[in-house]
């Protein structure tokens, strides 16, 4: 089902990126494009942190939720899905069964 | 009775910046903010050492109060110099990756390399270039993959083959206004001429990139060149090069066999003996290292006071120069040398050069009359 397969994304950061962070910011750069330094600061500062490894939406949340009480899952998945688009994180789709 | 002047005790809160995080100094940070003014002073010239993430570190671990404003003009400030350290660090891979497409071996130098290897955290240590080494017979092929580029190189050299033979290095900028700084050699003058640069090329210690390996000089090594930047590249010694040194020794293991080894090979220590007595006096080190005792202990000869003194304050380019004849090893060498520099090709020759090497052939003419005159 489409819903069970969007839920086991896993999220990671892109391996070619560069970046820094202060506590506050985390500056993230992608090292083969020519684009701006991005500064994260809220919620995708701590979501850069927590992916040390690749997680699940879910996962995420539920990291989260154990740092700084239950997160917004939606608010969570659309942070996502705008670092993904700008190319700050990585969402890798489960293989399909054979 | 008056207290230290407000001069003084702003060098000294410097200084405390400087050395915040290294275990052993005694330098205090204040228990209370500083007014704006003076935390503005701080802000500029913390900027200009390029020390702001020591800066923010201090702040942020509670070490020196601050206000919420200071705060965050701290962490702006630090925010900024580090998106210049990644822009810089995509320059840097992108170069590498040019550099081992043409096979020039190379090491990543000074504050990179510190930030990743020497430092607990790398945003610890910002830097405003890249700075690469590369072997002399390499340094013409390198040279050309840079300009292939489209990057500006800052100073022509003043013949062919004056690089790769002779000088410390060269400079380029990129079209966004960055800077490469390739080298030779670790520094101008005497010092360079005489480093032995294959012991420096023997070892290598990597870090990582966004997964991709870089090679930096080893420790050692490291420490050595942290050494010469600190006391032979600035009139008055910077901060950085001497926190650089600190770190390494307070923080690592520093082999001091290897690194015998490694300043004995270029005669260099009456300059790192004095580098290493800097630091443990700007940043107030109480701690005694072995290095420290034997920097403490080591007594330079008048040969080595007087090529110390070509890096001094009132020397010149053209000194480092005259004194770099004298400790070349070949009377070809030599002759090359003085050659190549009194009768420059063209392009060398432009008006920000022409004075230069006016004063350069005035020192050359001195040299030869004072060696005339002794013979």
């Amino acid at each position: 089902m489409n819903g069970d397969r969007s839920s086991a994304v896993r999220y990671g950061r892109d391996p070619a990126m560069t970046w820094r962070d202060t506590g506050r910011h985390v500056l993230v750069a992608p090292v083969d494009r020519l684009v701006e330094v991005m500064v994260l600061e809220g919620g995708g500062a701590v979501i850069w942190r927590l992916l040390d490894e690749p997680d699940t939406a879910t996962g995420i949340a539920g990291r989260l939720a154990e740092l700084e009480g239950a997160p917004d899952v939606a608010e969570v998945e659309a942070c996502l899905a705008l670092l993904t688009t700008q190319g700050v994180l990585r969402a890798d789709e489960p293989e399909a069964p054979s | 009775m008056t207290g230290p002047s407000p001069a003084s005790r702003h060098h000294y809160l410097v200084r405390a910046v400087a050395a915040h995080g290294l275990a052993g100094s005694t330098l205090d940070l204040p228990t209370s903010p500083c007014d704006d003014e003076r935390f503005g002073s701080l802000l500029r010239d913390i900027s200009d050492q390029r020390m702001t993430g020591l800066l923010w570190t201090a702040i942020a671990d509670g070490a020196l109060p601050a206000t919420t404003a200071q705060a965050e003009q701290a962490e702006w400030r630090h925010v900024e110099a580090l998106a210049g350290s990644l822009v810089l660090e995509r320059l840097l891979l992108h170069t590498v990756q040019l550099l081992d497409d043409a096979a020039v071996p190379y090491r990543v130098l000074k504050g990179t390399a510190h930030g990743h290897l020497d430092y607990p955290d790398v945003g610890m240590r910002t830097y405003g270039d890249i700075d690469l080494l590369v072997p002399g017979a390499h340094f013409d092929t390198a040279v050309e993959v840079l300009l292939e580029q489209g990057h500006l190189r800052r100073h022509p050299q003043p013949r062919p083959g004056f690089d790769r033979r002779f000088s410390k290095g060269t400079s380029f900028r990129t079209d966004d206004g960055l800077e490469i700084d390739l080298h030779r050699t670790l520094t101008m003058g005497p010092l360079g001429i005489r480093l032995d640069l294959e012991s420096l090329w023997e070892r290598s210690e990597t870090f990582w990139v966004a997964g991709r390996p870089l090679h930096a000089l080893a420790r050692e090594e490291r420490f050595f060149h942290a050494c010469y930047h600190a006391v032979l590249g600035n009139e008055r010694p910077r901060l950085t090069p001497l926190r650089d040194l600190a770190q390494i020794a307070l923080t690592g293991t520093l082999d001091l066999a290897q690194l015998h080894t490694v300043v004995r090979a270029s005669r260099g220590e009456a300059a790192v003996a004095r580098a290493v007595r800097h630091a443990w006096s700007e940043l107030e080190i109480a701690d005694v290292l072995a290095v420290s005792a034997w920097a403490d202990s080591y007594r330079a000869n008048a040969k080595q006071n007087a090529e110390l003194a070509v890096y001094g304050p009132r020397s010149s380019y053209a000194n480092k120069s005259v004194a770099a004849i004298r400790a070349l090893p070949t009377f070809h060498e030599r002759a090359s040398f003085v050659y190549a520099l009194s009768f420059p090709k063209g392009e060398y020759l432009d008006q920000r050069h022409r004075s230069r090497v006016r004063r350069l052939t005035r020192g050359l003419t001195q040299a030869t009359r004072s060696r005339w005159r002794s013979s």
